[in-house]
């Protein structure tokens, strides 16, 4: 971009990317107003602020992709069904989409979460406290996600190994060469062990997600590659999103007692709160898309090779959209209109997973430890340029 | 507008006014109509505005395109009456047509 065509967003080129992790919400939702397509000098990107812009971009599959050689989560983990669009688009997510129905979630998965959940709960119910993060939250997702592939549990070590090398390569837009060598050494360890599993669950099948793709009649198998390479990205995306769903919910509920004192007598309110969650304290912050066709939109004329940053946080607390965006508030009757899992062709697969995963997380914590709720002296917000979350959560309740 | 029928699997029903010439989905968004999610916004991506037509209004409804029945396919209990709301264009001759909601996404 030129020195003149940068001058059309000054806020833009002054933004200072690292200030955005304590509390992004200010600039971001000054540069929507003032330039709701921004040009970000540091990042070399264009933002996208306002909901109906991310949406429209978020749709356009013929201009605007994930899956070019400039885009981080092609650069670390290859073809996959993030990756493509069209018909390799439905062939990948057709195989694998059964398990992240709400029904089919309901009646086969939950009652296994809700193991998961009890026997953590069980390991510190009686000491009165406990950093939540390393004991809790972070585990309950690596757990599941054991769990729908069919791998033992004894796994959990090393792939929340594996899964932080990958987590600090997609926020590597600073495309660090040590950072992007590290998870490529994990991917490929990833995908040996991967196809370990897949040879053992061919000779010894489960109901598992993984046993059905190994074992699917021939003529309509994925390749082992193929297998492999869908089977991480589905991996990567059920961790720390649902980690920190769970822990910015109750860093939301214990900073709105009011609301948690509601929650606490009627736990059917935790849909909406972790709706609402998701739109106020959005565990990812933005979903990037890469042009493949020179286009204009908005009165930008975005260039083939240009990446453009869909910022979901600043969508999400649109004033066009939603009264009081700041607020935390799960009796907004617009609670669903947010874009957390971002939306169109990519929109999350395990979305449903997640809010299953969080919701029994949160009742049975409520429900186990009598009121519980984060240390006050000890509080700490969600932080974090692309994953936000607390860094660690103090929970106490009474015993 | 037009008035349209959305039933749950408990026989429950909700009336609601769509405008003509928008998706089904659209509409029951609209009317904050439950089990109709829409997560992908219309993209034939992730089958979550699923309904069955009511066999009286399956002839004006019409059927599902090749790419729409490649995503019922692998919903739960697909039939030929199995649409993708945000596939459906609200016509003037859906006055009172009926939609069955599917319990998968509630």
């Amino acid at each position: 971009m030129t020195m003149a065509e940068t001058n059309h967003f000054p806020l833009g080129a002054r933004l200072s990317v690292a200030s955005l992790s304590k509390d992004p919400y200010p600039q971001l939702l000054e540069l929507q107003h003032q330039e709701p397509i921004s040009w970000i000098a540091e990042l070399n990107m264009y933002y996208v602020l306002r909901h109906s812009d991310v949406e429209y971009i978020l749709k356009d599959a013929e201009h605007f992709i994930t899956g070019t050689e400039s885009s981080l989560v092609y650069d670390t983990f290859g073809e996959h069904m993030m990756t493509v669009e069209g018909k390799q688009h439905q062939r990948y997510k057709g195989k694998v989409r059964k398990p992240f129905m709400p029904k089919f979630i309901r009646e086969n998965i939950e009652t296994e979460i809700t193991c998961l959940v009890d026997s953590l709960i069980d390991g510190f119910q009686n000491k009165g406290q406990i950093e939540l993060r390393s004991a809790f939250a972070s585990r309950i997702p690596v757990q599941t996600m054991l769990q729908l592939f069919g791998l033992p549990q004894q796994d959990e070590k090393y792939l929340r190994c594996w899964y932080n090398d990958f987590e600090r390569a997609l926020a590597n837009f600073q495309w660090d060469e040590a950072i992007r060598s590290k998870a490529k050494t994990s991917v490929e360890e990833f995908h040996q062990h991967l196809q370990q599993s897949i040879g053992h669950l061919r000779e010894h099948p489960n109901a598992s997600l993984l046993s059905s793709l190994a074992n699917a009649p021939e003529a309509e198998r994925l390749t082992d590659e193929e297998i492999r390479h869908n089977a991480l990205i589905i991996f990567f995306g059920g961790i720390s999103t649902v980690e920190a769903l769970i822990l910015n919910a109750l860093y939301a509920l214990s900073t709105h007692a009011d609301v948690f004192e509601r929650v606490r007598k009627d736990l059917s309110l935790l849909p909406k709160v972790l709706e609402e969650t998701v739109r106020w304290a959005a565990p990812v912050q933005s979903a990037t898309r890469h042009v493949v066709k020179d286009c204009e939109y908005g009165g930008v004329k975005f260039k083939k090779g240009d990446t453009v940053n869909c910022m979901l946080n600043a969508a999400n607390r649109d004033p066009e959209v939603f009264s009081d965006a700041n607020r935390f508030d799960i009796d907004r009757p617009d609670l669903r209109r947010h874009i957390g899992f971002a939306t169109g062709g990519h929109s999350c697969l395990g979305s449903h997973l997640a809010r299953a995963e969080a919701r029994i997380a949160l009742e049975r914590l409520i429900t186990r430890l009598p009121n519980c709720r984060m240390d006050p002296g000890r509080a700490s917000a969600p932080e974090g340029y692309e994953f936000r979350q607390p860094l660690s959560l103090q929970l106490i309740w009474n015993h | 507008m037009v008035e349209l029928v959305f039933i749950d699997s408990n026989d429950q029903r909700y009336q609601v006014e769509g405008e003509v010439g928008r998706s089904l989905m659209e509409v029951a968004m609209d009317n904050m109509v439950p089990h109709i999610l829409a997560d992908c916004g219309g993209c034939i991506s992730c089958g979550t505005c699923r309904v069955d037509v009511v066999e009286t209004w399956q002839s004006v409804v019409g059927q599902a395109t090749a790419s729409e029945a490649d995503l019922i396919e692998g919903l739960d209990q697909p039939t030929p009456a199995s649409r993708l709301a945000c596939q459906v264009t609200v016509t003037e001759e859906m006055q009172g047509a009926e939609f069955l909601l599917s319990d998968e996404f509630c």
